[in-house]
């Protein structure tokens, strides 16, 4: 109380009402934030983007692998030559890619198309399981390249790193044609 | 040795400022005013005017104490020029009295 008469007799009325507004000045501009730093992190890095495969005519259940032809690649972390794709998964998040292929081949020229998948176990490629969904248990032994928007699943758990591989197994068998043809896989990362 | 400040230039001190922030406040709530999302003001939807009205009642309580400065200086000067003026006629009625007494 003495402290506010004391200050009273410095400031006098005006000067007391002068703080009062600069205190509502000061009330009014406090504020209440919350920031957030999002840090992006990607699961999914593509490695080869294009491929050449030599087709036969007359091939039945041939293999070719993308990367690589018609034999495995021979793998090599640093060169996104040598896989299809990697996932890396952090300890929070595990990982689906669906492939699919962004056109079906046409059935009148092949006869089946069957896309698989392999991964790089860190000895060999071993075959990786399809499912059909991105989350569900159900498995598929392929995806019909001959079937309009048939896909596949990889699910790949937490705090893994795996580089894969697509393998096709086709038969061109029903024309004696030698028109180019062109195969887009496309891959869809669902974290 | 550090001479005290008096009052007076303590609220002199005080006006100048309150003016200064009064007329940034003002400035602020009535042109710059912008609502950011996910940001709260304590005072909620009243802040704006709170601002406002803050910001002019500084203005005119900080004039007032310029106000009451210049007034309370230049009632120093007339009090000091007239006790000056006071002194100096003291001193002229000495003289005469003096004067008069010499001659007799």
């Amino acid at each position: 109380m003495n402290q506010f008469r004391k200050l009273k007799l410095i400031l006098g009325a005006k000067g007391i009402l002068c703080i009062v507004s600069l205190t509502m000045v000061v009330l009014a501009l406090v504020t209440y934030s919350a920031t957030v730093t999002m840090t992006p992190t990607r699961q999914f890095t593509i490695g080869a983007s294009s491929a050449s495969w030599t087709v036969y005519v007359n091939d039945v259940n041939k293999v070719e692998y993308l990367p690589g032809g018609a034999s495995e690649p021979t793998f090599n972390a640093s060169n996104p030559d040598t896989y299809a794709f990697k996932v890396i998964t952090d300890a929070n998040r595990n990982c689906s890619i669906k492939i699919e292929l962004t056109t079906a081949m046409n059935s009148s020229k092949f006869s089946n198309f069957n896309i698989t998948t392999k991964y790089w176990t860190g000895a060999a490629w071993a075959d990786a399981t399809l499912y059909t969904t991105a989350t569900g248990s159900t498995t598929k032994p392929y995806i019909d390249g001959l079937v309009s928007s048939d896909a596949g699943y990889i699910q790949q758990g937490v705090s893994t790193t795996k580089y894969y591989l697509i393998e096709v197994t086709y038969s061109y068998d029903k024309v004696d044609e030698t028109t180019q043809v062109t195969a887009t896989f496309q891959y869809t990362p669902f974290p | 040795m550090k001479r005290k400040a008096s009052y007076a230039e303590i609220r002199l001190t005080l006006g100048v400022a309150s003016v200064g922030i009064g007329l940034f406040a003002a400035n602020l709530a009535l042109f710059h005013w912008v609502e950011q999302t996910g940001i709260y003001h304590l005072l909620g939807n009243y802040a704006q005017y709170i601002c406002a009205y803050g910001g002019f009642g500084a203005m005119i309580f900080g004039s007032m104490l310029i106000n009451d400065f210049l007034v309370q200086r230049r009632r120093a000067i007339a009090r000091e020029d007239l006790s000056k003026f006071l002194v100096d006629l003291n001193a002229a009625k000495e003289k005469k009295v003096v004067v008069r007494k010499t001659r007799r």
